[in-house]
């Protein structure tokens, strides 16, 4: 086919830009590390992506969730423990009451219940690290308990002024987990040693106390410190078996978001090695691209003539 | 020998214009349009002597463009299609390059916002997080808007082409009717070779910017025609285009032809070039695209506040509006009878919004909706008042404030969601509003000091509300009473006083062993309440369900509100938020490929027409300069002739003169 003067100058530039134009978005993926620079590199990815993103993120999200809800429920397993230890000691207090028909020790006796007793309390009004209460349910910045009145030999009266409400913390897809016991349940509502009914575990020991001081101890309040000590040992395990599904289900969650983080990357990524052999081929391409350009400039019968 | 000299010189006079052509060629070698041309020679009219014939020389038949009308067709359809495609893709990656940015993208503001919800459920009673929660909520507002801002842009660059192409097309038409003029003029004889080629030239400029057809008359003028044979131009006659404010969209532009009739829309005929490719790109992606963007901004702030309102904030208040609410717009014609008036827009069902336009029309006796995309009608419930609008596709339409009457015009566009992301706004600011906890919460019944009266193991726990048709709105003020009758075997419910009425029902059926965990249903005022009641109590035990006051730490409202983003809220509950604009982006980056790939293809077809043109037309210099050579040798063996009639001469003088 005959060709024009112009059609070889436009062919040669074209070949040029095209060139150019390839090398710079491989300029631009090795830059930016992204295979997919804009929706339309691969339109079925960038959508895809998004979606396995917002997923991605979710889960890191429950990870952010499951440190909260720990964190919480490590302060009352420590809190628990502290309360067991109280009570342990109220349980031997009383075991040594019942055998020593020394009313001399009642006074030594009395003081140190009273002191479990104002310790049990600061454990039941214990903050976490926001100041809020931690056994007041769900209102976290009402003071859960109040003791009002008693004195020596007079009992006193405990009042429990949070609600009942339970924190459901979401730590999966589809799964939640409460990330505290209420004061209710544990301090109000826990069985007297007969089996009867509910004491709180406060009246429990200042009747202990009380009784220590007029002299009145029966295995009652044995029986009801032994119910006390067993109805947190419960609350107390079932932190401990929250723990465990939250620590499990920490696991699962990491591998999930390794496994969507690599096939994110899969999508979005730029295959380094690819992209670097790529841009050998283009340069070596532009740069005949050049050469055949000044070659084609320099042929011209003019110059014979 | 005068006949040798006549013959030399009608070669000379040859040979010196095939030279001059050969110049003429050569300097117009980077001229747009031109054709090469070439002397065309004829022998001279022989001369009779006696029986012979005898040649007189050459003749200059005419000097000639090199031009085939096909290829020349051939160019100005594929430029046409090439720049409307070009005009289509350079538009499209404006908005390509914008939706799937990790960073300017929908998809992370989304995200974060959805993550401050989660530590709000986290952490209910710090404030800190609720101020992130907002200040999220007002990123993620403002992003939606940016975004909205950038599709404005990009409808503005395309408003600027069309008005750009216009006046463009407007001074072309100018042009070719004053060629036209100056070709006819010419009358018979040699054609103006270079006006020709310049008037050529014109026409696929033109067609860069709309599709054209031509028909030549026999004077040499060229009638131009475009859309469905609108007379651009008629001999030396050009008619003018101008741009005028679509009838209902204000942003939009429509094309008209000022005719005789004195102006006539002709946007729908147009095709082709820089006009086709901006009007394809508005339809197929702009609109589109500001409607599903839109789309999820409804959706997020229909949901959110729904949820939102139904829980308690710090203050003991019920949750307010998270978002203002954007809502469907509607466009007036400028026909309608009253110009003053227009429907009552609404959501009603956001799942069921599409990205569609509709049209409202008032048929005389009735109303009428039709989905402007599909043009089918489509079903409207309900009677059209305020109190019972016409409930379609997701959307409540009162067309009480019209009172449209018999033989009245109104027609009205709407636009479901098209300005829904750039309304999105904020509609709280002080982070004690956030409504974190449920409105309300049940427990066991207890004496003044909290400790339990109940004997039995029953419970009560997660408890509900949905207070969306509520005739008395809360707070309860009191408690609603549950009582258990073990010989009834149920609940008696009471409570929990004025202003409200009585809980419906009064009596609860509950056996322990068959009812243990089943979810109970109360209403109270159009105020359904659910709650759950397990174990087996004992008679006299009571269940209390009360105003969530003081709530601090409680996240059940949070945690609902975080649950939105894992919701299919959109497409009929198939899509979440951030799925459908996923979806989006995935339409956009589809329909730019296609396009990129179209452009290309289309990009090469140009190449080949104009190739095949060139290689007729084009100029090739080296070719230029072999006719220089062999014209300048036949030039000077013409000027060896009249040196050899003179020799010729001279001896013959010589003769005479001895």
């Amino acid at each position: 086919m005959r060709v024009s003067t112009n059609l070889i100058q436009r062919d040669s530039l074209k070949s040029l830009q095209r060139q150019q134009s390839e090398l710079h978005k491989i300029e631009m993926q090795l830059s930016t590390g992204r295979r997919m620079l804009t929706a339309s590199d691969d339109p079925t990815g960038a959508a895809l992506s998004l979606e396995i993103g917002k997923t991605l993120e979710i889960y890191k999200q429950y990870q952010t969730n499951i440190s909260q809800a720990k964190s919480r429920l490590q302060l009352e397993e420590t809190t628990l423990a502290n309360v067991e230890n109280v009570l342990q000691r109220a349980r031997e207090l009383s075991v040594q009451a019942n055998n020593d028909a020394l009313s001399s020790g009642a006074q030594g006796l009395s003081a140190e219940l009273r002191e479990l007793v104002d310790e049990l309390l600061g454990l039941a009004n214990t903050q976490d690290a926001n100041g809020d209460y931690l056994f007041s349910g769900n209102t976290g910045h009402t003071k859960p308990f109040d003791k009002a009145g008693g004195g020596w030999g007079v009992p006193a009266t405990f009042t429990y002024n949070g609600d009942q409400g339970e924190r459901e913390i979401q730590i999966s897809s589809g799964r939640s987990i409460a990330d505290s016991h209420s004061g209710y349940d544990v301090f109000m509502k826990v069985p007297n040693g007969a089996g009867t009914g509910y004491q709180s575990i406060f009246k429990t020991l200042d009747d202990f106390a009380v009784a220590v001081e007029n002299d009145t101890v029966s295995g009652a309040d044995i029986d009801n410190i032994d119910a006390a000590l067993e109805s947190v040992l419960e609350k107390h395990a079932d932190v401990g078996a929250r723990l465990n599904a939250i620590e499990s289900q920490e696991f699962a969650n990491g591998d999930y978001i390794l496994f969507m983080e690599q096939a994110v990357s899969d999508i979005r990524d730029l295959d380094f090695a690819d992209a670097v052999s790529q841009l050998e081929v283009r340069m070596a391409g532009l740069d005949a691209a050049q050469k055949t350009y000044v070659k084609l400039q320099g042929l011209s019968l003019f110059n014979y003539i | 020998m005068s006949d040798l000299l006549g013959i030399a010189t009608s070669g000379l006079m040859a040979f010196q214009r095939a030279l001059s052509t050969t110049g003429h060629n050569i300097s117009n070698v980077d001229t747009p349009g031109f054709s090469r041309q070439r002397v065309s020679m004829s022998t001279r009219m022989p001369q009779q002597t006696g029986s012979n014939y005898l040649g007189t020389g050459v003749d200059i038949a005419g000097v000639e463009r090199i031009y085939d009308a096909y290829k020349v067709e051939q160019v100005r359809v594929h430029t046409s299609l090439s720049k409307e495609l070009e005009t289509y893709y350079d538009l499209a990656a404006q908005i390509d390059n914008l939706v799937a940015d990790p960073e300017a993208g929908l998809a992370p503001a989304l995200q974060d916002f959805f993550g401050s919800v989660q530590d709000v459920s986290d952490n209910p009673s710090s404030v800190a997080a609720r101020q992130v929660m907002i200040s999220n909520g007002e990123s993620l507002a403002g992003r939606f808007q940016s975004l909205n801002d950038r599709l404005d842009d990009a409808q503005e660059s395309a408003n600027r082409q069309l008005y750009y192409g216009v006046a463009e097309i407007n001074s072309l038409s100018q042009s070719i009717a004053e060629l036209n003029r100056a070709i006819a003029s010419t009358g018979s004889g040699g054609k103006p070779n270079d006006l020709l080629d310049e008037r050529d030239h014109l026409i696929e400029r033109l067609s860069e910017y709309v599709s054209v057809s031509t028909v030549e008359q026999d004077n040499g003028a060229v009638n131009v025609f475009i859309g469905k044979g609108q007379s651009l131009v008629l001999g030396d006659k050009a008619n003018t285009l101008s741009l005028r404010t679509n009838e209902y969209l204000p942003y939009h532009s429509e094309i008209v032809i000022d005719d005789s009739t004195g102006g006539t829309n002709i946007t729908p005929y147009l095709s082709g070039g820089v006009i086709g490719g901006v009007y394809d790109f508005q339809e197929e992606i702009l609109e589109p695209t500001r409607s599903a963007l839109g789309r999820v901004a409804a959706g997020l702030s229909e949901s959110f506040n729904a949820q939102h309102r139904d829980g308690l904030d710090l203050n003991n208040n019920l949750g307010g509006d998270f978002f203002q609410s954007p809502s469907p717009i509607s466009f007036g014609s400028a026909a309608n009878t009253n110009q003053t008036v227009a429907p009552t827009l609404g959501y009603s069902d956001v799942s069921k919004l599409t990205t569609d336009d509709y049209m409202l029309i008032w048929d005389g006796a009735a109303w009428q909706l039709t989905n402007t995309r599909t043009n089918q009608a489509v079903a409207m419930t309900g009677t059209g008042t305020d109190a019972d609008p016409f409930i379609a596709d997701g959307m409540s339409i009162s067309v009480q404030p019209i009172a449209a009457a018999a033989g009245d015009t109104y027609r009205f566009m709407l636009r479901p969601t098209a300005h829904a992301a750039r309304d999105i706004e904020m509609a709280i600011a002080d982070p004690e509003d956030i409504a974190a906890a449920g409105a309300l919460r049940v427990s066991e019944a207890t004496d003044v000091f909290g400790a339990p009266v109940n004997t039995g193991t029953g419970t009560i726990s997660d408890v509900s509300m949905d207070d969306d048709n509520a005739t008395v709105p809360l707070p309860l003020g009191g408690d609603i009473v549950l009582t258990y009758d073990s010989v009834a075997m149920g609940f008696n419910l009471a409570g929990p006083g004025a202003p409200h009425g009585a809980p419906a029902p009064a009596f609860i059926p509950y056996d322990p062993v068959t009812d243990d965990g089943q979810v109970q249903t109360v209403n109270l005022d159009g105020i359904d309440i659910s709650f759950r009641l397990g174990g087996t109590p004992q008679n006299g035990d009571q269940f209390l369900i009360s105003d969530n006051l003081d709530a601090v730490s409680d996240n059940e409202n949070a945690a609902r509100l975080a649950q939105l983003e894992t919701t299919g809220i959109l497409n009929n509950g198939a899509s979440t938020l951030q799925s459908a604009y996923a979806q989006m982006v995935g339409d956009v980056g589809a329909k730019t490929r296609q396009t990129e790939i179209n452009a290309k293809a289309e990009a090469t077809l140009l190449d080949q027409a104009i190739a095949a043109r060139e290689s007729v037309s084009g100029v090739n210099l080296d070719e230029e300069a072999a006719n220089l050579i062999e014209f300048q040798q036949a030039y000077e063996a013409n000027a060896k002739l009249i040196a050899t009639a003179q020799a010729l001469f001279d001896a013959l003088l010589n003769a005479i003169g001895r």
